[in-house]
């Protein structure tokens, strides 16, 4: 019973991960592994989860 | 004390989830006991709740800015994410049981454990690594899954890593309903998440035609909107009265109603099949290659599980006059104890036997089985000179020594290999690299005295197969 994602919404999530990502690694520079980089790839993980469905 | 269990798979999995949760409310009546599901999930866990008070978590909600704006909803979405979790986190958990082995919930239960927060399953070391503090997580983690060789079930799993027993009055949660009343028809699931995973059409028009030509057993087909099509084709070719389609047609407290007063459930491994385990259901589950049946096959009372490896070879007029059997009498020999048989191509081959020989070993502390396969020797001796490569690089490390650690990780990747290449040695393979992995960031000395721990270890379990009592001659080699 798996739910169809929208083409424009899953296009949408790709560049949202991308942007994590980008996000992501900016913050483990700057301040190694943070609370903010774990809410980060939480998220990251999140949409991965709705991408690859 | 405040408790938070989180199960954030489908629905599957928080069927299998809720006799060992029910188990965990019960041994610890004074815990307030949250229970965090995917709200596209929950109805479940409100139709039959075991716990203190059921979380939903919205994916919807939280993505939703980066559903429609991309990357310029990534900052809303954090900040929802961030506020959620702070409401969480407001409740004041002691403990937090991730019952999920999802990377999102490993990050999600990290954000959720402050100092002093007892967590069990899946999280995060400090430094972003995959943490897997208890023995029952970690034992997944190295040895569950489809091509795995775990036969524990999930449930019993759960309930492992829950730290309970399970009682009888863990299973039967839908108790509105009397097993002496039951309605004389058989709950037939037509669908699966998965097509591989369910009979073909024609199988089940098959099946369907000699049960209702052997029976007065009337059939309700079952099943989600996407299975519309076909229940009306299956209804076209079978005809007659005895066959009532319900596909698409009932919402998750009246599937439940239905499974609970039919005589019998029949399916693939899905949702729906779980939930005879919450009705005490007999369940007559169809199993093949693309799914691990021991992990996640039925356990109601007397149910049993049909294994082939191809739906196709089942001979249909052989199942239905068993099925007759079972329904009429109560017995069959193809129900072999109370909570599961097998019927079918017997689902083993002595390879697994011997890998789930070797886990019970390794995890239970049984005796080790005895070598029987020359392709298992060789693996060892190979195992066994790559460990001992390691252990020298390990024993005389020098900080910054770039050679070394390149061999160090060339080692492990060996082992990798070999446990592709002989299936035999997976078990012993998996659980070197879950420990390795589960080993925390600490100073380099102190890791390196783990590793050395953990490749003596191996070394033991290895040592076993290089005695002289195996007899590994040149000729076996």
């Amino acid at each position: 019973m798996k739910e169809q994602v929208p083409t424009t919404q899953v296009s949408n999530l790709a560049k949202a991960l991308q942007e994590v990502r980008v996000q992501v690694a900016e913050e483990i520079k700057i301040n190694n592994f943070s609370k903010k980089a774990t809410l980060q790839l939480a998220l990251a993980e999140l949409i991965k989860e709705q991408v690859n469905k | 004390m405040k408790t938070l269990v989180i199960q954030l798979a489908r629905l599957g999995d928080i069927l299998q989830t809720l006799p060992a949760l029910h188990a965990y409310c019960r041994s610890n009546s004074t815990e307030k006991i949250h229970f965090l599901v995917r709200k596209k999930f929950s109805e479940i866990a409100h139709i039959l709740p075991v716990c203190d008070s059921v979380i939903e978590m919205d994916t919807k909600v939280i993505l939703e800015a980066s559903i429609f704006a991309g990357e310029d909803g990534v900052e809303d979405s954090l900040s929802v994410m961030q506020k959620w979790v702070e409401r969480l986190k407001a409740e004041g958990y002691e403990k937090i049981i991730n019952l999920s082995f999802s990377p999102f919930s490993s990050y999600l239960t990290s954000l959720l454990a402050d100092e002093g927060v007892e967590v069990v399953g899946y999280t995060r070391h400090e430094d972003g690594f995959l943490a897997i503090p208890d023995d029952a997580s970690a034992y997944f983690y190295g040895q569950v899954g489809v091509n795995r060789s775990n036969r524990f079930h999930l449930i019993d799993l759960f309930a492992s890593i829950l730290g309970v027993e399970l009682e009888d009055q863990d299973w039967n949660l839908s108790k509105n309903y009397d097993s002496k009343k039951l309605e004389n028809y058989i709950a037939f699931h037509i669908g699966a998440s998965n097509p591989k995973k369910s009979l073909s059409q024609t199988a089940i028009v098959g099946l369907l035609r000699a049960i209702v030509k052997s029976s007065d057993i009337g059939i309700y087909l079952l099943g989600g909107t996407e299975d519309i099509a076909m229940a009306e084709s299956i209804e076209r070719q079978l005809g007659g009265s005895k066959i009532k389609n319900m596909v698409g047609k009932t919402n998750l407290a009246e599937l439940i109603d239905i499974i609970a007063k039919s005589k019998a459930f029949m399916g693939a491994d899905s949702g729906p099949m779980q939930i005879c385990n919450l009705t005490n259901t007999l369940c007559i589950n169809f199993s093949n290659e693309f799914v691990n049946f021991w992990e996640t096959g039925p356990r109601s009372y007397k149910s049993f599980v049909c294994y082939v490896k191809d739906f196709s070879l089942l001979d249909m007029n052989e199942v239905a006059l068993e099925i007759k059997t079972i329904l009429e009498t109560g017995s069959s020999e193809w129900i072999q104890g109370d909570r599961l048989g097998y019927h079918g191509a017997y689902p083993t081959t002595p390879s697994q036997d011997f890998q789930w020989s070797l886990i019970k070993a390794i995890y239970l502390g049984e005796e080790f089985p005895a070598l029987e396969s020359s392709q298992f020797a060789r693996a060892v001796v190979h195992l066994n000179d790559v460990n001992d490569i390691s252990l020298h690089h390990l024993a005389n490390f020098q900080i910054g020594n770039r050679q070394q650690a390149s061999v160090l990780e060339t080692a492990d990747k060996i082992m990798d290999t070999l446990a592709t290449e002989v299936e035999e040695i997976m078990p012993i393979v998996y659980w070197f690299r879950t420990e390795k992995i589960r080993m925390g960031p600490v100073p380099l000395t102190d890791l390196i005295i783990q590793y050395m721990d953990l490749h003596k270890k191996l070394k033991q379990i290895l040592e076993l197969y290089l005695k002289p009592k195996w007899e590994i001659t040149e000729d076996l080699l």
